[in-house]
């Protein structure tokens, strides 16, 4: 049991970190604007930067999954729910965290598999850049791979305690 | 299966997912697998990881945590208060009164944010109090609050039209500049409104302010100069064609960092709060694109959308009344879902059937986006309404009562759109655009 805490200590540390690197990618994403728009005023071209804030974006936006998660963060119709109380309610939360643990793994599966795919066959990028794309693939799968392990973990939580450890306030849809 | 069995089957897996409580992107990821199984033999997981990829790995959508960021650190610093400063000595002599910087904060605060809630909530903390102090009616503080606070979306930089731009592949600076004068047109609806109502009704007429000096009035301008410069910065290069929206947007961060150091409210802490809501905001966003580009591809495979489309083709019906119809879709669909969710839900089927109808995407963009301004105040489900019931104690029929009149002068506005389609289209023609 202790050790099951300290995982679970754990797993939270490592979601957190994950938010921040989230952070850092966005703060990244201004950094490369910056420099484009410098070489642009210098006359210069710096190829691939336009690729990488894109990049940027889709690392962000997946790492940031789970931190926007434990906030409560994802929008959902809540007029249903919002009508039941107790075991009712927890029954119905139960369900839908089932269902997105569900399509969250089978992303991650494959999301996992498109960047071993483009490692194999050392597939580049369109972009003026023609830099190996599972390189900027890579945190974009991490993202989805945390946020899958983080719901498995909410789940099995969620079903060993019998309560949700975060539940949601009942005010509005997002 | 035929297209109408098949049709029916993905709405009701898109039902079923999201009426329990699912979150909108993963019920729209689970509806595109379903649509996927049913109609297509092609390698569904792997399908769905390209999409994915392909769809949020973008420069276009790299604007949107940026446009996010500028919005967190300026809500963040004292601009609610130079706001109302600045714009109080401006307007109150108006008939109508102090109720005008409502108005009018909100449509400044939504040409430096992309977000209707932190538009709202920044202009609604200071004038609120104020309001009611000054004995103003609470219904018609609430109503222009929660009318008003949805300007956000239409008056650029907007992460509404960002989401439709990506959707539907525009160009967001041309989408960002459509909604300007649309934007000032409901926002010049609303002050109409209170301006009759401080003429015409005698509770209206009692509510007359003391006049500001000629001082006052400088200084007023003064303290607006920074914010104006800021969103002249933003928006002017983007119009000019120097700036794409996305190199606009880190410009717009610098000036808001600026501003924030320049307000002394800039610290360590606030920025770090300022990242983590950036942080949430765009990955509750990424989920919704991931699952919306699954959907539309999927659908694309099914080919359902062109079906239905080329089917409306067939009824021979005008664009006005296509409008029409759409626009009491998107209202009654808004008393349920907010304007983003709206958007990526339904463009899978619906943009194919305004294409093939001949309308103007930018146009539409003006026009979607102006209906997702109104389901942010319909009920049961409306994000402003829950926020002004938050931030004002009254209930939500109360309140959604209280924006009932902005509502119908939205509902005007679209009417306006559709008769005056150069309202959203001439700025854009008229820009140098630059992607």
């Amino acid at each position: 049991m202790r050790l099951l805490h300290v995982l679970d200590r754990w797993l939270n540390a490592f979601y957190r970190a994950c938010g921040v690197l989230a952070a850092l990618f966005i703060v990244l994403i201004a950094g490369l604007v910056l420099v484009n728009i410098g070489s642009r005023v210098a006359g210069a071209f710096v190829p691939g930067l336009t690729e990488s804030a894109g990049y940027c974006m889709a690392a962000a936006g997946a790492l940031g999954l789970t931190y926007t998660f434990a906030e409560h963060g994802h929008i959902r119709v809540t007029m249903l729910i919002n009508r039941f109380r107790g075991r009712r309610r927890f029954a119905f939360e139960l369900l839908t965290l089932a269902v997105s643990t569900g399509l969250a793994c089978y992303l991650a599966v494959y999301v996992t598999r498109m960047v071993w795919v483009s490692y194999l066959y050392e597939e580049r990028s369109d972009g003026s850049d023609e830099l190996l794309i599972w390189i900027p693939q890579l945190p974009m799968a991490a993202g989805f791979g945390v946020f899958s392990i983080a719901l498995v973990h909410a789940l099995v939580k969620a079903v060993a305690v019998g309560e949700l450890e975060h539940p949601a306030e009942t005010a509005p849809d997002a | 299966m035929d297209g109408l069995a098949a049709t029916g089957l993905l709405l009701l897996v898109l039902v079923f997912l999201l009426a329990p409580g699912v979150w909108i992107g993963m019920a729209l990821l689970g509806a595109g697998v379903a649509a996927m199984i049913l109609f297509t033999d092609r390698p569904i997981g792997d399908a769905m990881a390209t999409t994915i990829w392909s769809h949020t790995s973008l420069w276009g959508l790299s604007a949107l945590p940026l446009f996010i960021l500028m919005g967190e650190i300026l809500f963040r610093s004292k601009l609610s208060e130079t706001l109302f400063a600045g714009l109080s000595p401006l307007m109150r002599r108006l008939p109508g009164g102090l109720l005008h910087v409502n108005i009018v904060g909100c449509s400044t605060f939504a040409a430096i944010s992309g977000s209707s809630a932190a538009t709202l909530m920044t202009v609604g903390k200071m004038t609120l109090p104020e309001l009611r102090s000054r004995g103003y009616p609470d219904s018609l503080s609430a109503g222009t609050l929660a009318g008003a606070g949805t300007l956000g979306l239409l008056i650029p930089p907007s992460i509404t039209m960002i989401i439709y731009g990506v959707t539907v592949q525009e160009s967001i600076g041309r989408l960002f500049i459509a909604g300007i004068l649309p934007g000032l047109m409901l926002a010049g609806l609303f002050l109409l409104y209170i301006f009759i109502w401080g003429i015409v009704t005698q509770e209206g007429r009692a509510r007359r302010e003391t006049p500001s000096t000629f001082g006052e009035k400088l200084i007023g301008l003064g303290k607006l100069t920074p914010i104006a410069v800021l969103i002249a910065l933003v928006i002017g290069s983007i119009y000019l064609g120097i700036a794409s929206p996305t190199e606009a947007a880190t410009i717009g961060v610098i000036g808001a960092l600026a501003l924030s150091a320049l307000q002394r409210t800039l610290s360590l802490t606030s920025l770090r709060a300022a990242l983590a809501g950036t942080v949430k905001t765009t990955s509750m966003i990424m989920l919704l694109l991931a699952g919306s580009a699954l959907l539309t591809q999927a659908m694309a495979f099914t080919g359902l959308p062109r079906t239905l489309a080329e089917w409306i083709g067939t009824l021979g019906l005008s664009p006005t009344l296509l409008i029409a119809i759409l626009t009491l879709f998107y209202i009654g669909l808004g008393c349920f879902l907010d304007g983003i969710s709206m958007i990526v839900l339904t463009m899978a089927v619906i943009e194919p059937l305004v294409r093939t109808a001949g309308i103007d995407m930018i146009w539409f963009g003006v026009f979607v986006v102006m209906v997702g301004e109104m389901a942010l105040i319909t009920p049961p489900i409306g994000f402003n309404l829950f926020l002004v019931e938050s931030m004002t104690g009254r209930g939500i029929g109360y309140i959604s009562r209280a924006a009932l009149p902005m509502f119908l002068l939205m509902l005007l506005g679209v009417i306006i759109l559709v008769l005056a389609p150069e309202l959203a289209t001439w700025l854009p023609s008229a820009m140098m655009s630059r992607n």
